[in-house]
């Protein structure tokens, strides 16, 4: 059973079971803190704002995470599994959020670049494609969608990835394929109501010649 | 480009595809997809597009948002609130900003309560928003940057002052806004027991005065240097106490064959400022020996008994003389050879003689500038420029009334301006002080000077402590008759009325500031003398009290009282007022009192507070 790192109010439990009271040094996890947070705070924030299509918010609980490590500092057995630790704590907090808020708001994402698949279709695509991955993304549910951004914006693979989204490593692999399909459904989905809505509008232009 | 695709072999196919994006299938699946995609141009289109799916999705990285710049700061600063023990915070919600740490108990209104001073900056309101609260959440009022002195009594009894930057309040309406300065604190080991203490924070910013009054005599005034750590240890301690003037009749003979010795004595209180104030602590007496300044005062002007005998009528002297005897024993050797004849009684003949009340210097920085003498209740403040500090006092066995100190800020005594045991003072005047008698039972008001209290030639007005206005042409004092208080050499006010008129000159035009009984009262203007606060208690001492504030008219400089901004609410003595912001302590929403500010721009006033800490006990 994996530790919820989140769980303040139970004495945590580490496999192996010790009960862990939360007389760390409080100097010593400030200052692993800020370390992490000079390390990291560029990609949680990323995740953040990818999840939450709200900068904004992203930014409060970019913070909000990072407190959180803080006051859970101790349930980090190991140092060199901190970036999923707090990649963990991340999720979490964004999960929370959505949930309390059950909106999904489509804020286009800043600073945008163009698409550098290789194939000319794409290249065409290009135009609509922020547009439609964004709409695409906020249609599949969120854990999918945590995987998903995870593995391929922030290079979380195996055991790395299974320990951010707080599952075990073959439930990971699970999510993330089933990620990819329902994104795979999700941007066809967007194209065929693309086109219908250029269709109609084509039609629209024809008829409204002289 | 098609829909998902069902039926048993397609959706293996399509699993199998999204599955092997990411690792490499087994032998047998592998083998399976590619010999199912061979076969169906659908399948095999999907597989396609989970590849270029996963193009599309990385193509983000390269636009990852940036974070705000200040987002570390606001994470150590939540952090920081994190670490500080207090209550579990509500889970789920998006943590609420802490409230204020200042203890309840700092802020109780009882023996030895604790005094807010603050000083406001210079700073007006920059174009911070400032206006009334909307909604439950309300943000923070923007104040002008302000540092917020708290004096407050520890649990051992000890007291701390504690000071912090200041720059928004809640707004009175709010239930969650809650604002967070961080405080530091020294402790003050020099103020000891349970006396009233009254602080008040030079007009640099750069020392507290705190003034305890204890009826047994123990105390006095104490200066507290502010963000500074204490110097190095000073390397002695003068504890020479000096009575006020003795009155005893034995002429002083020391005048003739030792005139240094009883130079050594006077010089403290002719010598230059140079000699006197030098920041070792040098006994001033002993600084003096250099016997340089002394020849003017030399004839029968002794006032000062080094104390290695106690006069005999010197009332207060006598406690601290053994204590004294050591430096002072030092330092009459050097004087004069024949310094053994100090041991006659002192006398004070002349109005030349200043009584003078030696500094000890304290380990945590505070200069005891008054010992074995009692501050009386009664105006204490800074020369406008903070180059000298005046108050009252009178011996603490209660033999003689009260004299006008003045301490000049660059030395290491306090001297006594007047010597008729019947001096209080009132005001700065410039570079003058406002000193109060009561004369013939009718109390007046003369301007005198500063360095020696000789009168400037202003006649007297008929008026009790009166606190002038910035620009001197006003002034606000009780206008009535005095009374001799439980003390029995100090006065309070019997029937009368505060009023507010012109000053010096008589005006026709005053205004009554107060209705009912006053039994202590405090008025200040603002630095721009546009705002006049009010503070008055029915009974002296520092009870509860009705605070006002009302806006002065530039033209007529009288405070508009038809329509205050601040209308008779309850506050402790300690107020601070300065251009824009007015500050006191009050009972809060909730139990026990607060910080509490008022602050106006133009027409627009808001009020807050900052609440205390939740939990906290009530010093009762």
């Amino acid at each position: 059973m994996v530790a919820d790192p989140l769980d303040l109010e139970q004495p945590r439990l580490f496999p192996g079971g010790r009960a862990v009271s939360a007389a760390w040094d409080r100097d010593e996890a400030y200052r692993f803190v800020e370390e992490l947070f000079g390390r990291h705070q560029h990609e949680i924030y990323a995740y953040l704002v990818r999840m939450l299509r709200d900068p904004e918010l992203a930014a409060d609980l970019t913070q909000d995470a990072f407190v959180k490590a803080y006051k859970a500092y101790d349930s980090l057995e190991k140092p060199e599994n901190a970036r999923a630790w707090l990649y963990q704590i991340a999720h979490r907090v964004a999960l929370d959020d959505l949930r309390r808020k059950r909106i999904v708001r489509f804020v286009p994402l800043v600073g945008e670049t163009r698409n550098t698949a290789p194939s000319a279709e794409h290249l065409v695509m290009d135009a609509r494609l922020s547009g439609e991955l964004q709409r695409a993304l906020e249609r599949i549910p969120e854990r999918q969608r945590s995987a998903l951004l995870l593995a391929e914006l922030h290079d979380m693979t195996g055991l790395e990835l299974a320990a951010a989204l707080g599952v075990s490593h073959v439930a990971a692999r699970a999510l993330l394929t089933r990620a990819r399909q329902s994104l795979r459904e999700a941007l066809a989905a967007e194209r065929a109501s693309v086109e219908q809505a250029e269709a109609k509008a084509d039609a629209a232009r024809r008829e409204g010649r002289p | 480009m098609s829909p998902s695709l069902r039926g048993g072999d397609h959706r293996r196919a399509e699993t199998l595809a999204a599955q092997r994006v990411d690792e490499p299938l087994s032998p047998a699946d592998a083998a399976w997809l590619d010999a199912h995609l061979a076969t169906c141009d659908a399948c095999a289109a999907m597989a396609a597009d989970y590849d270029a799916d996963r193009a599309i999705l990385r193509s983000l990285r390269d636009a990852a948002p940036q974070p705000p710049r200040d987002l570390w700061a606001r994470t150590a600063a939540a952090i920081e609130a994190e670490s500080r023990p207090r209550r579990r915070p509500v889970r789920g919600a998006r943590p609420a900003r802490r409230f204020l740490g200042i203890p309840a108990a700092v802020l109780a209104p009882v023996t030895g309560l604790a005094v807010v001073a603050i000083v406001v900056g210079a700073a007006l309101f920059n174009g911070s928003p400032i206006g009334p609260a909307v909604g439950p959440g309300a943000t923070p009022i923007a104040l002008p940057g302000a540092d917020v002195a708290v004096l407050s009594r520890a649990s051992d009894g000890s007291f701390d002052l504690s000071t912090a930057q200041l720059h928004e309040a809640c707004p009175l309406t709010s239930s969650t806004c809650a604002v967070e300065p961080s405080f530091d604190t020294t402790k003050l080991t020099a103020l000891v027991g349970s006396a009233d203490v009254e602080a008040l924070i030079s007009p640099s910013g750069d020392r507290v005065v705190v003034i305890q009054r204890d009826a047994t005599g123990n105390g006095g005034v104490f200066v507290v240097p502010v963000h500074t750590h204490p110097a190095a240890t000073p390397t002695a301690t003068i504890a020479v106490a000096t009575a006020t003037p003795v009155v005893t009749a034995t002429p002083v003979a020391t005048a003739g064959p030792t005139p240094t010795a009883t130079a050594t004595a006077t010089v403290a209180t002719s010598a230059s400022p140079s000699t006197v104030g030098s920041p070792t602590p040098e006994p001033s007496i002993g600084a003096s020996a250099s016997g340089g300044p002394i020849a003017p005062s030399a004839a029968p002007s002794a006032s000062v008994a080094p104390a290695s005998e106690p006069p005999s009528s010197a009332p207060s002297s006598t406690p601290s003389a053994p204590a004294s005897a050591a430096p002072t024993r030092s330092v009459e050797p050097s004087a004069s050879p024949d310094a053994s004849p100090t041991p006659e009684p002192s006398v004070v003949a002349t109005p030349t003689s200043t009584p003078v009340i030696a500094v000890t210097p304290r380990p945590d920085g505070a200069l005891e500038i008054a010992h074995d003498v009692v501050v009386v209740a009664g105006p204490a403040s800074y020369s406008r420029d903070g180059s000298h500090f005046a108050f009252s006092a009178r011996p603490a066995d209660g033999s003689a009334g009260p004299d006008v100190y003045v301490w000049n800020t660059k030395e290491t005594v306090a001297r006594a301006i007047t010597d008729d045991h019947r001096s209080m003072f009132a005001d700065w005047a410039g570079d003058d002080v406002l000193v109060s008698r009561v004369d013939g039972g009718v109390p007046t008001t003369t301007r005198v000077e500063s360095s020696s209290g000789k009168s400037v030639g202003e006649p007297s007005r008929r008026a009790w402590l009166p606190t002038l206005s910035p620009d001197g042409a006003r002034a606000a004092w009780w206008d009535g008759s005095v009374a001799l208080a439980d003390d029995g050499v100090t006065w309070v006010p019997d029937t009368g009325r505060l009023v507010a008129g012109a000053w010096p000159d008589e005006g026709a035009d005053d205004q009554a500031l107060s209705d009912g009984k006053v039994g202590d009262w405090e008025v200040r203007w603002d630095a721009d003398g546009t705002a006049l606060a009010t503070w008055v208690a029915p009974k002296a001492g520092h009870d509860q009290g009705k605070l006002s504030l009302y806006r002065v008219d530039p033209a007529t400089r009288r405070a508009d009282l038809a329509k205050p901004m601040l209308d008779a609410t309850p506050a402790l003595s300690a107020f601070s007022l300065d251009p824009g912001m007015l500050a006191w302590t009050g009972p809060g929403k909730s139990e026990g009192h607060t910080l509490q500010v008022l602050a106006w721009k133009g027409d627009r006033v808001v009020r807050g507070e900052l609440p205390a800490e939740g939990g906290a006990t009530l010093v009762q």
